[in-house]
């Protein structure tokens, strides 16, 4: 089985130069097709109906915006990459390995503030992002730095860059 | 007791012969299997997050890095004096770390995001600036990337040398980057005046598509902060200097 090979020698082989660099080319380049291309003006309008965006309560709420096309990921192929990465602890990372492996504009990368009991906290909280489907439904699903999910009322994002 | 004595002898011949044995049935796998399982594996996309995390680990293993914060006024200082910006920037965080420059070239040297095909909108600018600033930062275990957006301009012939300038008929368009910092002290002329003011770091510009770093003109593009785009710092980390 090709996946003993793997974990043995993760375990007990050696990892020069050469094959640190030959790894990353295999992860690279290979493209995951995605479910749909939405436009900037779909996002917007996207981020507009998510109550993490648009709460009025924050002070600034900046979103970037950079690219006119974004890919939509299946949700429960995003789940399964996270899934590899959730003990990382560091939302760009996260971002980085999900878009660099699919070769999909799908994530993005923020920071916001904890709700608790619909209040916001003074808890910042760094998080990453990312557009799925989910049943034919294009929504955004976000992580924390511990790469557990928030939803709408668990957190509002200041700042979000879109990349 | 005697014979006690020579069971106890026979049990442990018998536990050696069968331990050496089964080390001896270990499987043992060389590089160039493991390049196969690899190159197999690699085709699922989540075994590509698993493979580029470890190997994300491994290179995090083989280095230790020392480190140094600076915060981001005192970045922001230098790069104003540096002319590395035309207008205002958003920034985010509250500094970066800084490292050697002997440690940068480790980590450029070690990580491939330049491999990667640019295709527009869904591998640009701001996706390579990304994949660095996540890749950098988890090997150093500590935020050591600007994660910077804002202009590019081509530069000007200004006696005998190429100069940048806030212009917006030399804009080339809006670019999304990364800013590094090393612990090399720099001296720089306070702008509009002789007055030197002297740091104990330096900044860099790093172009993520092509590995190449340098001052505020890489190749034939100015790098200039500003726009109104955002520049995003890190936090200290705990205990995190050494």
């Amino acid at each position: 089985m090709i996946e003993d090979v793997y974990s043995w020698y993760m375990e007990n082989g050696t990892f020069d130069l050469e094959l640190i660099k030959i790894m990353q080319i295999e992860c690279f380049n290979k493209k995951v097709e995605p479910v749909k291309i939405i436009n900037y003006e779909q996002l917007h309008n996207i981020l507009s109906s998510d109550k993490r965006f648009n709460d009025e309560r924050l002070a600034y709420r900046w979103w970037w915006i950079f690219d006119s096309d974004y890919a939509v990921i299946d949700k429960s192929l995003l789940v399964d990459i996270v899934n590899q990465v959730k003990d990382i602890g560091n939302v760009w990372t996260i971002a980085a390995i999900v878009q660099s492996v699919t070769g999909l504009n799908c994530g993005f990368v923020g920071s916001g503030r904890l709700l608790k009991s619909g209040e916001i906290t003074d808890k910042e909280v760094e998080v990453c992002g990312f557009l799925v489907n989910d049943g034919g439904v294009t929504e955004i699903v976000v992580f924390d730095e511990n790469s557990k999910e928030v939803k709408e009322g668990e957190v509002v994002i200041g700042f979000a860059v879109f990349d | 007791m005697k014979l006690l004595s020579a069971l106890l002898s026979l049990i442990r011949k018998l536990l050696n012969w069968l331990f050496h044995k089964e080390e001896e049935e270990k499987p043992q796998y060389t590089k160039e299997q493991f390049i196969e399982a690899v190159k197999e594996l690699s085709n699922d996309p989540v075994w590509r997050a698993r493979i580029l995390r470890d190997t994300l680990t491994k290179i995090k293993e083989q280095h230790t890095f020392n480190v140094k914060w600076i915060d981001k006024d005192s970045i922001t200082q230098q790069c104003m004096n540096r002319g590395f910006g035309c207008g205002a920037s958003f920034s985010f965080g509250d500094g970066i770390y800084a490292l050697s420059l002997k440690d940068w070239i480790k980590v450029i040297d070690s990580l491939l995001q330049d491999t990667i095909t640019y295709v527009k909108d869904l591998t640009d600018c701001d996706n390579y600036a990304t994949f660095f600033k996540g890749f950098a930062d988890y090997i150093v275990g500590k935020p050591v990337v600007i994660y910077t957006t804002g202009l590019v301009l081509r530069p000007v012939e200004y006696q005998g040398h190429k100069s940048c300038v806030c212009k917006s008929d030399y804009l080339i368009g809006g670019h999304g980057w990364n800013r590094i910092v090393t612990n090399e002290p720099i001296e720089v002329e306070r702008v509009g005046s002789t007055e030197k003011l002297h740091f104990d770091f330096t900044v860099y510009n790093y172009e993520p598509q092509n590995d190449k770093f340098g001052d505020r003109i890489i190749g034939n593009w100015c790098y200039q902060s500003g726009g109104g785009l955002p520049i995003i710092y890190g936090k200290k980390v705990e205990g995190g200097e050494v």
